[in-house]
């Protein structure tokens, strides 16, 4: 069971933060040209690819386990509970949803107003191409390495993390405009409950904590999370709609 | 150089703490608490405290909001 969970997370994970990617490079592809945007794309995968490799090996060998767990669990924790803030607040209409196409706009007027540079490549459009591969890719990084050090399941959840770039970048292909019917919200969600889950079985583990139902406590909690979540979206929701009501109905 | 640094440091801030520092205080110190609970009388519900603990921190970095 944990071993379909983390390959799931690393997926919906990953398929997320290459939704992001792909919507700059395709902004940068259609206003600068499709070399620089691809070439940005590339060089920053490469950058990435060579930074897992590097450290991904000598964390899992040169670290204590228990001490892996710990810093591993408290990381994923961290990340997966500002994931799920996030969703339950947008969720609740305290904060504005995430939208590929209103963004793919903002970056495509940005990038239309500002001159482009003679040469091999045109800077701007590296630049920001290269950045937001790179930043959105450095999180997928982050996510299959965390997941990647339990029992050394590196390979798994960078299967997880592939299959999600391979199929985003297939359908971007495809639709050839930003994946806005990917429904990033419920996505979001549900990886902060798994970041969160995962987080907390770790944390437990690395402090000694002997589960009682083992592996079969990561559905549990999961389970445990989403209904507890879901019972604070509906109650912020309710605050929000008393909010407009009573006239204070700007979104966070 | 100093721009890159606090570029990265940002990124990194923004990466890990995002909009909510309390939430990832809160994290840290459920953290602190699982390992100093390890060798206490409540080793045995930790299995209990933990999510429990994971949850009111989440529930307490929503309680400030407001329009």
């Amino acid at each position: 069971m944990s071993l379909f969970l983390i390959v799931l997370a690393s997926f919906l994970a990953s398929a997320v933060e290459v939704v992001e990617a792909f919507t700059i490079v395709l902004a940068v592809g259609i206003t600068r040209g499709w070399r620089t945007a691809l070439i940005a794309a590339a060089a920053a995968s490469l950058v990435l690819v060579v930074l897992v490799a590097a450290l991904g090996p000598s964390l899992i060998l040169s670290i204590p386990i228990e001490i892996l767990q710990t810093v591993v669990g408290v990381l994923l924790l961290m990340f997966g509970l500002q994931w799920l803030r996030k969703a339950i607040l947008r969720r609740s209409g305290w904060k504005s949803l995430h939208d590929e196409d209103q963004i793919f706009a903002k970056d495509v007027a940005a990038l239309s107003s500002s001159a482009r540079t003679e040469g091999f490549v045109d800077w701007t459009g590296f630049t920001l191409a290269f950045k937001g591969v790179f930043l959105e890719g450095l999180e997928v990084a982050f996510i299959v390495l965390t997941f990647g050090t339990k029992d050394d399941h590196l390979a798994l959840s960078a299967l997880g993390a592939a299959s999600a770039c391979v199929l985003v970048v297939i359908a971007g292909v495809l639709v050839h405009r930003p994946l806005s019917r990917v429904p990033e919200n419920d996505l979001k969600f549900a990886v902060g409950l798994m970041l969160a889950a995962f987080g907390t079985f770790w944390l437990g583990e690395g402090s000694g904590l002997e589960w009682t139902l083992g592996d079969g406590m990561l559905p549990v909690l999961v389970i445990l999370y989403a209904v507890v979540c879901w019972a604070l979206a509906r109650w912020l929701g309710a605050r929000r709609a008393q909010a407009v009501a009573g006239g204070a109905g700007a979104t966070t | 150089m100093t721009r890159f640094l606090v570029g990265f440091a940002r990124f990194w801030y923004d990466f890990l703490v995002g909009d909510s520092l309390p939430l990832a205080l809160g994290a840290i110190a459920i953290c602190v608490f699982a390992i100093a609970a390890d060798r206490s009388s409540i080793h045995g519900a930790m299995e209990f405290i933990l999510p429990a603990l994971v949850l009111v921190t989440l529930a307490l970095s929503l309680r400030d909001t407001r329009g």
